[in-house]
């Protein structure tokens, strides 16, 4: 039998005003959607996968971005030890997925092996491109694959009893997404493959990407992952999944930050 | 016109005798060899110095037992070359005696061939014996150029400059390259380490350090042909023979230190 995970999506920052036309081609100036940041955990029994490290809180600031708890002490909240994680999987390198790798200093590491190439090769000549990268963040996974802390994955496989993992590429050359086996069913860790759920219904074109007919693709891909069931997908910043999921975990003001989004969703989706 | 170059050789370290088993494939233990030579080379023309490699960092040449001769940011200097000054440096490849001095280049722009850099950051160093030839530290270094705008990528074969046109090898590493340089006496192929000794290409002994064999092997027989067999317009990178071939322009103690290798033998 399949084993199932828990899955929690950490909202660990927040955007309140991100405006339609600075995230999809054609947005409209004056339609605010916000943006949420998340990390991801998977938990069945003792076993613990970290999915993304969040972004670095010294860097927030400048970007506009506010940080709400450090990744630590979100662990912390649901009984994890951010320093005894020994699994850590990067969907792909964009500063506010991997700003935090040092908190892990017995993790090992798992990404494409397409994103590593596109971050420290041709790509990253691309001013356009290398917007969403930290010189000293990719410095880094360059250390730990020295380190012997990285596996590289090559296209779709079986990362875990119950997790697979499938190479989404466009909006990140090596994007990848997870479908989780959980007690509702399949789940689709989307990550920034789909970052809102608005974004795959209505086949939005993000701003930031690395091939945009790529990244449409996968969305698509996305979609027919769900079959329909929306309830099934877990976009990678969209504020609704903080507000339709029940919350184990708050800030001092009420807000949640561990969302069990394995768990039935407490509130409809707008689409 | 073509314009033409003159091509120095710094030979900033020497190895004294190695085994045959240490130096070749299926070498043997019995047999002792003259050595290894450490360059950085620089091609220059009237109004331009182009850098290939940097060598190795001084502290990792002795600390691997090599006997150190002299810097060779110290042979540029010789030649009239200021490092702070140099706008261009091209990579061969990325193993740690070819990358040791990039921060000695602030102003320049450096160039490498795609391949090399997808090999040495991604799965290729997940193997340990892979790995060995190249340092985290160098690496990250190349990273970070990337990021500041310094780095060109090199794909394939092409024209680098005029009378300076650069192939793709690969073999010994990914993305390694030679340079192929229009001198005095015509075209000479600076191989760097797409062939360590002339032995490799004259009894197609194989090299013992490689990322591909079989592509390594090729590449012995490509340059060949390249010069039309003429070994002495191929230059290889570590040859000891090197020295006694070519005019010494500079000696360092009783060290032959920058050689002439578009010079006449
Ligand atoms: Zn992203
Ligand atoms: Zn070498």
């Amino acid at each position: 039998m399949t084993k199932n995970w828990e899955v929690y999506a950490f909202r660990y920052a927040a955007m309140p005003e991100r405006y339609e036309a600075e995230l999809f081609i054609g947005g409209r100036p004056d339609a605010n959607w916000g943006m949420d940041y998340f990390f991801w955990m998977l938990r069945s029994g003792t076993e613990v996968i970290v999915v993304d490290t969040g972004a670095n809180a010294a860097k927030m600031p400048a970007k506009g971005r506010t940080p709400l708890i450090s990744i630590e002490d979100a662990l912390a909240g649901v009984g994890v030890k951010a320093e005894d994680v020994s699994q850590v999987f990067l969907t792909h390198a964009h500063w506010d997925h991997i700003g935090n790798l040092d908190s892990f200093p017995k993790a090992h590491f798992w990404i494409q092996q397409a994103e590593m190439a596109s971050i420290t090769g041709p790509d990253m000549t691309f001013a356009k491109i290398r917007g969403a990268y930290q010189a000293d963040e990719v410095q880094r996974l360059v250390g730990l694959v020295y380190e012997d802390r990285i596996t590289f994955l090559d296209g779709d496989g079986c990362f875990a009893d119950g997790v697979d993992y499938l190479l989404m590429p466009g909006h990140s050359a090596g994007q990848t997404a997870l479908r989780i086996s959980t007690t509702s069913g399949q789940l689709l860790l989307a990550s920034d493959a789909v970052h809102y759920y608005r974004e795959a219904a209505e086949e939005l074109c993000f701003l930031a990407f690395n091939d945009a007919k790529a990244m449409l693709s996968s969305l698509r891909r996305c979609k027919a992952e769900i079959a329909g069931d929306w309830d099934r997908m877990i976009p990678g910043h969209d504020p609704q999944v903080t507000w339709r999921y029940p919350a184990e975990t708050h800030l001092s003001n009420g807000d949640p930050v561990a969302l069990r989004v394995d768990l039935a969703p407490i509130k409809g989706l707008e689409l | 016109m073509t314009k033409t170059w003159k091509i120095y050789g710094i030979r900033y370290a020497t190895q004294n005798g190695r085994l045959a088993s240490h130096t070749f494939l299926w070498g043997s233990a019995e047999e002792e060899l003259a050595g290894l030579d450490y360059y950085s080379w620089v091609l220059v023309s009237d109004d331009r110095a182009i850098v290939v490699d940097t060598g190795g960092a001084e502290r990792k040449i002795k600390g691997l037992g090599r006997q150190w001769i002299a810097s060779p940011l110290d042979g540029l200097k010789e030649l009239g070359v200021d490092p702070s000054n140099v706008e261009d440096v091209i990579v061969s490849h990325a193993h740690w005696d070819h990358v040791g001095e990039l921060a000695a280049f602030p102003k320049a722009r450096f160039y490498m061939n795609d391949l090399e850099m997808e090999s040495i950051t991604g799965e290729d160093m997940t193997f340990a014996v892979m790995r060995e030839a190249y340092h985290a530290e160098e690496a990250q270094q190349l990273v970070g150029l990337a990021y500041e705008d310094r780095l060109t990528f090199l794909r394939g074969d092409g024209q680098f400059a005029d009378g300076i046109d650069y192939t793709l090898i690969g073999g010994h590493s990914a993305g390694q390259i030679a340079l192929t340089v229009q001198t005095d006496r015509g075209p000479v192929v600076l191989a760097t380490d797409a062939i360590h000794l002339w032995e490799e290409v004259e009894k197609e002994r194989a090299f013992l350090i490689f990322h591909d064999l079989r592509q390594m092997l090729k590449g012995y027989r490509k340059m060949n042909q390249m010069v039309a067999g003429d070994l002495t317009r191929l230059l290889p990178g570590h040859d000891p023979l090197i020295k006694d071939r070519y005019p010494i322009v500079k000696k360092h103690g009783d060290e032959p230190f920058i050689l002439d290798l578009g010079g006449v033998i």
